[in-house]
């Protein structure tokens, strides 16, 4: 198993070093001092968001499956992969948002009721590399599409992220798909309490910076 | 008179700290453009002086203050910005009559701060809160469900501000809820991966959020209304939002 993280600009590349120091597995980081790097966007956000969308085409080699991780991800469980098991047949995994979500637009909007939810792309699974490798250069073909449409007068923006461009191309490709239990990115615990009292694996939260491995916060 | 003159009143133990203040004289300079030097020596009593030159500075406050109806009219400093005691002209004039009394302390301009004032039938009109950040969330407190009260946004309205509220969980129970002045959200937008307004638990029902949707000025940025776990939220009519630009998640 591969996990990968992209950290584009010094916030993310502190959080990524939290990240490595509280999961055991080992974990690559793409930055901005890797050879591969070019900057594609005079934004760093949507420099940044293109990046993660072409993640997988920076790893050289991946035995079995890939795991992607938002930089900003950590975990307080010794051992987190322990547990984590999709089913076999099962190409691409992922954790949903919740709600039925409403938009000012088609596209976004066939793209949410293809998947019945929003993607949350904090934590993803990909049976292989070359699984991996697909959906990446769809994603980033799709992400580069919808930031051609980014123009506030016309109602669109950059912070919508990379999440519609990722359903927008996971529509175009013919996988199998599983959802994830929400314990794998719990992205919504905002405090120290919901956190430590929360029995999930992964969190997200761009706060707590100085935890280490698996102490309190 | 002159400087010495002055310092040796004060030697001699003259300095009062009260006077009567309409027998009591201060001597001033009168402007006399016949004289050589400008000026001629004249008094004024303090009681006159005083009327002239008013109270002057504007009093800073540390807390917010309560409904003060003497103080109609006047202003205040107020975490930096300048707010005044309403009387009822202003009052009526914003739409307020009947929802908060004469010396209610607002912002002498609505698009000052993301201020949110709840008014309820057990919650008290001075009971204002303020959104300046995703991190600041303002909550109804677990023992105000049930209860009927008004939410006015009174400064959300600067387009050049990110305008991000959230609050108003409640764990059951439901609200009566009035929303007013929300066509002053026009800065609304989202702030980074923070949604502009999260209303989660919050017994709206679906009448109320239509008639949010309804009254929401349109928008060109990008922004999130969640209204999930709210007894309207299946049945309320997103479209009336999504038609001038929002996204809706219920």
């Amino acid at each position: 198993m591969k996990i990968f993280s992209i950290a584009i600009g010094e916030q993310y590349e502190l959080e990524s070093e939290r990240l490595k120091r509280t999961v055991s597995n080992e974990i690559e980081v793409f930055t901005k001092l890797n050879n591969k790097y070019i900057q594609v966007n005079q934004d760093p956000l949507i420099d940044g968001l293109w990046h993660k969308c072409n993640f997988a085409n920076y790893i050289n080699e991946a035995e079995g499956a890939v795991i992607f991780m938002d930089a900003d991800m950590f975990t307080l469980t010794e051992n987190p992969f322990s547990s984590f098991i999709v089913e076999e047949t099962t190409d691409f995994a992922y954790v949903p948002y919740t709600g039925k979500w409403h938009l000012p637009d088609t596209i976004r909007q066939e793209a949410f009721n293809y998947h019945g939810h929003k993607i949350n792309s904090g934590f993803m699974y990909f049976k292989n590399l070359d699984i991996a490798k697909t959906i990446c250069n769809q994603w980033q073909w799709e992400y580069l599409e919808r930031e051609k449409l980014y123009d506030e007068d016309k109602g669109t923006s950059k912070h919508e992220y990379d999440e519609w461009a990722l359903m927008i191309a996971l529509m175009k490709l013919n996988y199998k798909i599983e959802v994830l239990d929400s314990k794998w990115n719990e992205w919504e615990f905002k405090t120290k309490f919901e956190i430590e009292e929360s029995d999930s694996i992964f969190f997200q939260s761009h706060d707590f910076l100085n935890i280490d491995k698996i102490t309190n916060i | 008179m002159d400087i010495l003159n002055f310092i040796s009143w004060i030697k001699g133990g003259r300095v009062v700290t009260s006077v009567d203040s309409t027998q009591t004289l201060i001597p001033v300079g009168l402007k006399d453009n016949r004289r050589d030097d400008g000026y001629l020596a004249g008094a004024i009593t303090v009681q006159d002086l005083a009327a002239q030159i008013g109270s002057g500075a504007i009093p800073v406050l540390n807390t917010y203050p309560v409904t003060t109806p003497s103080e109609a009219g006047n202003t205040f400093l107020y975490r930096g910005n300048e707010w005044h005691y309403m009387t009822q002209a202003e009052i009526d004039s914003i739409g307020w009559t009947g929802l908060v009394s004469v010396g209610f302390p607002a912002p002498v301009s609505k698009v000052y701060e993301n201020t949110i004032i709840y008014v309820g039938t057990d919650i008290p009109a001075t009971d204002i809160r303020f959104t300046q950040g995703a991190s600041n969330v303002p909550t109804i407190p677990l023992d105000r469900f049930n209860k009927i009260f008004t939410i006015d946004f009174l400064g959300l309205g600067n387009p050049t501000k990110y305008a991000v509220t959230a609050g108003l969980y409640t764990p059951q129970g439901t609200q009566t809820v009035t929303f007013r002045n929300v066509q002053l959200l026009a800065g609304l937008r989202d702030l980074g991966t923070s949604l502009s307004i999260t209303y989660q638990f919050a017994g709206l029902t679906a009448q109320v959020l239509n008639d949010f949707f309804t009254a929401l000025p349109p928008t060109t940025f990008t922004v999130t209304l969640n209204f999930q776990f709210n007894p309207g939220s299946a049945t309320c009519t997103p479209s009336i939002a999504t038609s001038k630009g929002y996204t809706v998640i219920v």
